[in-house]
């Protein structure tokens, strides 16, 4: 139990501190921003409440929106994301129901269900983030291309980090 | 009663998600105003204290580049030196002249980030009030317009460029009387978009659009950007005029901002102005 609560902690400075100083300022074209911090919330327990979701996700958001100076926009779009995983999970949970002490992660589901899991729901924190960015209709499809290409970019670093924060399954 | 309860205890997430989305765009709506764009002044310190402690490593990698603007910089000031200048009459022009006023202060200041790829960018300055920056005032590489200051802290400011949804400058084409209003449309980075210019104007690739300077905030004349094409809009009678900007906010350090010394008088005109019947 600490040490799950260690390890988001640690998470969360980790991905913030990389997300302020790092990824945000990787220029490719202006069409690929990642907003691979959202590994804070997809690697949160499975069993976590919908109301602690929401909350982490308002605390996550905000701490971003802070640093970055967008006050309100990583906020909604990271609430929305803590508002659908529990949905999400709930659809994706096997049928006798998740195993005790399962985590979110490829070593413990695989990498089939991680990338349904973790795809989903950076498309849609994505396309609600580039939507509230863009903050109207002008630019419809060059938002969205934006947040698909963006989508792209950090399921592909969720994933590298998955292999290297998580490491791989132990044999026994 | 019971059933109310059951049904709030049974919606809870929803309910709990539509109250902070609610308030979440509370923010964004209060706090994307432009003028509201203040946003919590106190934690500029901490990020911007964040942003100095990288910026210091990422310095080094741009000295080069760095040296060689501030270089040219030097050549072009030393240009105006009166040891430059060999007196071709006997009058001799003096260099202070008590009929002008000085009208602009200018006070350097680096970079410590910037956002470009953004719809609404951004730069943070390593200086701030206790240094005299204040709201309003313009910010300048070289000759080339930047942005306009739009919070300030202690230690440090935040800076508009024309990368920014809010952003509209009066740029003025230059050689000519004809302005119009700079805006960024958020597609691209590498152009930005002069408006309200009639057709019958003859524009041509490679025009400058330089600061009308009427607002006080720029001086006048300065770089703007570069016409880089033009299309007649019929159902309008303008120009749809694509500017090269001429600020590359991915290579800004060292910037200037520029003090208006008589801003002051400006507004209090303005507000008698706005006062008249």
């Amino acid at each position: 139990m600490i040490g799950t609560l260690a390890g988001n902690i640690g998470r969360f400075a980790i991905f913030i501190l990389l997300q302020a100083l790092v990824l945000n300022n990787i220029r490719l074209g202006g069409y690929f921003n990642p907003y691979a911090y959202i590994f804070i919330l997809l690697a949160l327990p499975l069993e976590l409440p919908r109301w602690a979701n929401l909350l982490t996700g308002a605390l996550v958001g905000l701490t971003l929106d802070l640093i970055t100076r967008t006050p309100g926009m990583h906020a909604t779009a990271c609430i929305f994301l803590g508002y659908v995983r529990p949905v999400l999970l709930r659809l994706l949970a096997p049928r006798e129901g998740y195993e005790f002490g399962t985590t979110p992660t490829i070593r413990d589901m695989g990498i089939a269900w991680y990338l349904t899991y973790a795809g989903i729901l950076t498309l849609l924190h994505h396309l609600f983030l580039f939507m509230v960015e863009a903050f109207s209709f002008d630019l419809f499809w060059f938002t969205l291309s934006k947040a698909l290409l963006s989508s792209l970019l950090t399921l592909l670093l969720l994933v590298v980090f998955q292999f290297l924060l998580v490491g791989q399954k132990q044999s026994n | 009663m019971r059933n109310l309860i059951n049904f709030i205890a049974n919606y809870h997430a929803t309910f709990l998600f539509v109250l902070l989305e609610l308030m979440g765009f509370g923010l964004l709506v209060t706090f994307n105003n432009y003028h509201n764009i203040r946003f919590l002044s106190g934690t500029a310190e901490v990020s911007g204290d964040l942003y100095t402690a990288v910026n210091n490593f990422t310095e080094y990698i741009n000295l080069k580049e760095t040296n060689a603007s501030l270089a040219a910089e030097n050549a072009a000031l030393r240009e105006m030196l009166e040891t430059s200048y060999t007196s071709t009459d006997k009058t001799f022009l003096p260099l202070v002249d008590t009929t002008l006023a000085r009208k602009y202060a200018y006070m350097p200041a680096k970079v410590i980030q910037s956002t470009v790829n953004k719809r609404n960018n951004y730069l943070i300055l390593n200086k701030g009030t206790s240094s005299g920056i204040q709201q309003g005032m313009g910010v300048l590489e070289g000759e080339n317009a930047v942005g306009i200051v739009t919070e300030t802290s202690a230690h440090y400011a935040t800076v508009m460029p024309v990368f920014h949804g809010r952003a509209k400058w009066s740029g003025r084409l230059k050689n000519q009387e004809f302005f119009g209003l700079v805006t960024w449309d958020g597609y691209d980075p590498r152009l930005v978009q002069l408006n309200d210019i009639p057709t019958h104007v003859s524009v041509t690739t490679g025009d400058s659009v330089v600061t009308r300077g009427g607002g006080g905030v720029f001086p006048e004349g300065m770089l703007i950007g570069t016409v880089a094409s033009m299309e007649e809009d019929p159902s309008t009678g303008f120009y749809v005029i694509q500017l090269t900007p001429a600020t590359d906010l991915r290579k800004l350090q060292y910037v200037y901002v520029v003090e208006n010394l008589f801003q002051e008088e400006i507004e209090a005109l303005e507000t008698e102005a706005e006062e008249l019947p």
